[in-house]
């Protein structure tokens, strides 16, 4: 039993300023993390990256050590031996605790699952290392394989790593499931053979039951370019032996291991007596950028006042001066890709309207426009306010003393922020300057859309072109729409048919993608508002999403010194036709959450989500992310609701990973653009989420407290 | 067959397509691609590898009574032109014309912006005062950085500093006798000695100095007080 039509989505430029929409280049996500993988030298910490086995996690050649790589590494395996294919991702969740996901192909392997005699299967693992190395004492780690679903990889290990003179390597373990299947020397209890609900849940019956058998191996590194590699594995590939056509004859592996420069790691392997493998890993690391802090030209800097001019009020009753500083500031601020929305002078204090399309940093977009009010403004003026505004919302308003400014300059960024006052933006600020709406921006480019697992054909891909408009008739009612014309692919081609006996909500996206060619992907109109201090609200009618048109409406109470937040959403939708223009089909549905967020500070944020979904199921959506200043985010979420797991299908409930990866992390220079990139084992009906663009949470919580405070270093950029 | 070979016209076909609108906050994978391996390849455009010719040095004296001075990155071998553009109390920020800065503090580099892996601010009252009191002694010493997650970085160094020597200086319009002090810096990361040239005023005429990890060393020198 496998998974069936899994999809891999890549989801376009979330933009959380300027022009918004989804899409516009599907593969940069992927372009960027294969090019961040391929040429970014990750020689930059003491701890060295350790040796990935044939299954994408520390280890000798199949066998796992107890290895840790360093904080926040992602790694990304192909590897095949035999008749095995693993392609595995991945992640060093917190320094002791790591995961990874793997699609794996077994050919030759007849089961009423397989497709032409090739069996697929997804994996999970999760790593913990219980212990660091010490000077006597060995680093050990327990890990779960292949801990959630069908478990074809399913086993369950306590290993020990040992250095024991510089450059080798000694590690012993025991295995439990599969990697007991040979010489077991003890058993602890039964270990049941079959799997929990419609697989896809873990397998928590089977954890550390059953025999137990020794494992081991030695590395030795005579440089830090190779390594050479010498297991005893305690599996026996019994399962591949009586479906598939396995003959392993020996119990010992070895492997040679090349790392490069980039750190990129090639081994090649003979196995089990008659087999030969190779991989190739790839390392990235967010916390690694190609360049740290980006190459932007440099902020101009602040323009000191001449102390006996501070209080000279003689401008308050010249306009000239008033209209000249106004242009003046306008004019520096858009040297900077800052736009000044609005401005109100009083004797003392400036409050200005900002919007940022540029930096993905709003503390960024504040100190560069604090700076320019320094070189522009009167020299009575002593408080600036700097409003941030989102959408025609004001998000926060930053309290400055610029005698701070002046004084502060050359400190520490953290010295800034102790003065600064953040406080709710809620009425304050100014009036928009006349001319700037209504504002009409469009664009064309190509889009690659890509679906990966079907067995059938486990990447498919369409390409084409997408115009996108986007006409702000007020700075919070926004008119937005985009047009997607198929030039390639093969993503019409999927003939699998995906029984359901829930709506099929989403399950129909091959049809989707068959007839909507071309397609309107959206075509809405949106109100944002601020009904009340730390009150955000949203309402969106028309053609939400490919599937769906409707009405959405979104309230969000998020304190801007808070780490938590709490929303509401209800959506009254009703399906849209294959073809994706504007016709409708019968399924309606109303559905929503209400949706808690916490960031926890630690560089982790939860979220919770509970309500009603797509196909009128009730339940609840935990996600969990590790978070990063620089606006990369790795996670994973699931979804549980009171449809049953033989109702759900395949998989058993819905899960997935996500990565956001931010342009300007590769690029080194500033934009608010980031691709986001979903790994969802299948696509089923329940637990379905209504994929409506823009919700309020993180456009709001760019310009709040914890996350300006978490990028207050690039102030003074 | 046939689809593969649709599918990699796509892919060329979209690599080839530049994004269009009027949307100029919208990147196109074209140019992104280029700039990911441009930032990977280059980090920044300080210095072109080439030597400023003495007629520019010329033209920059003509055109402005400000201070001048020639920033030279040596990882890059790349030289540049910069003109005082402010002055904040003993912070002087000088920029080239493609806005990158270094500021100085009597003459010594306490920030740059702009080359990348930037120094963002220092700690440096300590050196500072020994440097122009061209005197021996101890100092604490801290510099900033933003490291590749955005996070602010402090490395905190001991420096023994010390004076080597008198020698004359001919640099620009430059011609004095200066003192020549060495700061030998150990602490947070590789140890680094800091090189100045100093006046009869106590100001750094010439420095070089470590300016972290991604720069390496930073060579500025006073060609116009």
């Amino acid at each position: 039993m496998i998974w069936m039509d899994a999809k891999m989505t890549l989801t376009g430029p979330r933009m959380t300023g300027g022009v918004k929409g989804r899409g516009a280049l599907t593969r940069k996500a992927a372009l960027l993390l294969g090019a961040a993988m391929i040429t970014v030298p990750l020689s930059s910490g003491a701890q060295p990256i350790p040796g990935y086995n044939l299954y994408g996690s520390p280890g000798l050649v199949d066998m796992p050590t107890a290895d840790a790589a360093p904080d926040a590494t992602l790694g990304a395996t192909v590897s095949k031996f035999g008749d095995n294919t693993r392609t595995t991702l991945s992640f060093q969740i917190t320094p002791r605790l790591s995961g990874s996901f793997r699609y794996s192909a077994i050919d030759n392997f007849d089961t009423v699952a397989s497709v032409n005699d090739v069996y697929y299967d997804r994996s999970f693992d999760l790593r913990y290392q219980l212990l660091t190395e010490g000077a006597y004492r060995p680093a050990v780690t327990i890990g779960l394989q292949d801990f959630i679903g069908t478990g074809l990889y399913g086993a369950e290990y306590i290993v020990a790593s040992k250095d024991i003179v510089p450059g080798l390597r000694v590690t012993g373990g025991l295995g439990w499931g599969r990697l007991a299947s040979r010489n077991a020397f003890a058993t602890m209890g039964t270990r049941p053979t079959q799997f929990l609900g419609q697989g896809g849940v873990p397998t928590y019956d089977q954890w550390f039951r059953g025999d137990v058998a020794g494992f081991g191996g030695i590395s030795y590194a005579p440089n830090d370019r190779l390594t050479f590699k010498l297991e005893y594995s305690s599996d026996n590939y019994d399962e591949e032996r009586v479906t598939g056509q396995f003959d392993g004859t020996s119990a010992w592996n070895y492997g040679i291991d090349y790392r490069f420069r980039n750190g990129a790691q090639l081994s090649l392997y003979h196995a089990y007596g008659n087999e030969v493998g190779a991989q190739l890993t790839l390392f990235a690391n967010p916390k690694i950028a190609p360049v740290p802090g980006g190459v932007e030209t440099a902020p101009l800097p602040v323009a000191v006042r001449n102390p006996a001019d501070i209080n000279d009020l003689g401008w308050t009753a010249n306009t000239a001066t008033t209209t000249e500083a106004r242009t003046s500031l306008t004019q520096t601020m858009a040297t900077d890709g800052l736009v000044m929305e609005g401005l109100k002078l009083e004797p003392r204090r400036a409050t200005l309207r900002l919007r940022n399309p540029r930096y993905g940093a709003a503390s960024q977009a504040i100190g560069r426009t604090a700076r320019a009010m320094t070189r522009t403004l009167p020299d009575s003026i002593e408080e600036f306010v700097i409003v941030p505004v989102q959408d025609g919302m004001p998000m926060s308003a930053v309290i400055l003393k610029r005698s701070d400014l002046e004084s502060l300059e050359n400190d520490a960024a953290v010295d800034m922020l102790a003065r600064s006052q953040i406080v709710d933006g809620f009425g304050r600020a100014p009036a928009v300057e006349p001319g700037l709406y209504p504002r009409f921006t469009w664009s064309l480019a190509p889009f690659v859309a890509v679906s990966a697992f079907d067995p059938d054909n486990p990447v498919r891909l369409d390409g084409g072109l997408r115009l996108r408009g986007n006409y702000l008739v007020t700075p919070n009612f926004v008119l937005a729409g985009a047009v997607t014309k198929k030039i390639a692919g093969n993503l019409d081609a999927v003939t699998r048919t995906i029984t359901s006996n829930l709506p099929r909500v989403r399950t129909d996206y091959a049809e989707y993608s068959k007839q909507g060619d071309p397609a309107i992907e959206y075509l809405t109109s949106t109100f944002y508002g601020r009904p009340g201090e730390n009150l955000y609200s949203r309402l969106t009618l028309g053609y939400l999403e490919k599937m769906y048109a409707g009405a959405s409406g979104e309230l969000l109470w998020k304190p801007v010194n808070s780490r938590l937040a709490l929303g509401v959403e209800l959506n009254l939708v009703q399906q849209r036709a294959f073809d994706q223009m504007l016709d409708l089909r019968d399924y309606r549905v109303a559905m929503g959450h209400a949706s808690a967020y916490y960031d926890f500070g630690n560089g982790f944020h939860g979220q919770l989500d509970m309500g009603r979904y797509l196909a009128g199921d009730y339940g609840a959506t935990l996600s969990l992310d590790r978070e990063f200043a620089n606006g990369w985010r790795v996670g994973a979420y699931a979804t549980f609701t009171d449809a049953s797991f033989e109702d759900f299908g395949e998989g058993s409930f819905d899960k997935g990973l996500r990565f956001t990866i931010p342009l300007s992390w590769a690029l080194g220079t500033p934009t608010r653009q980031s691709n986001n990139l979903n790994i969802k084992s299948l696509t089923r009906d329940g637990g379905a989420q209504l994929e409506v663009r823009d919700r309020l949470y993180d456009q709001v919580r760019t310009n709040h407290t914890p996350e300006l405070a978490k990028t207050w270093g690039r102030f003074w950029r | 067959m046939h689809g593969f070979a649709r599918i990699l016209t796509v892919v060329s076909l979209s690599l080839g397509l530049a994004a269009c609108g009027n949307d100029r906050n919208a990147t196109s994978p074209v140019d992104m691609v280029q700039q990911v391996f441009r930032s990977l390849t280059s980090g920044g455009t300080a210095g072109s590898g080439a030597q400023i010719p003495a007629s520019q040095i010329e033209t920059a004296y003509a055109a402005t009574p400000a201070p001048i001075a020639l920033v030279t990155i040596e990882s890059r071998q790349g030289q540049a032109l910069v003109l005082e553009i402010e002055r904040n109390g003993a912070y002087q920020t000088f920029a080239t014309s493609g806005r990158q800065v270094v500021v100085l503090r009597n003459g010594m580099i306490t920030g740059t912006r702009g080359l990348g892996g930037d120094l963002m601010s220092s700690d440096a009252d300590g050196l500072v005062a020994l440097i122009r009191a061209r005197q021996a002694g101890k100092t604490p010493y801290a510099m900033r950085f933003l490291t590749g997650e955005d996070v602010t970085e402090t490395l905190s160094y001991s420096c023994d500093v010390f004076p080597d020597g008198t020698q004359s200086l001919t640099q620009g319009r430059i011609r004095t006798t200066a003192t020549k002090m060495i700061a030998n810096c150990t602490g947070a990361g590789k140890p680094f000695t800091d090189t100045f040239l100093v006046d009869s005023t106590g100001y750094a005429l010439s420095s070089r100095q470590w300016v972290g990890d991604y720069n390496n060393y930073l060579r500025v020198e006073t060609l116009r007080k």
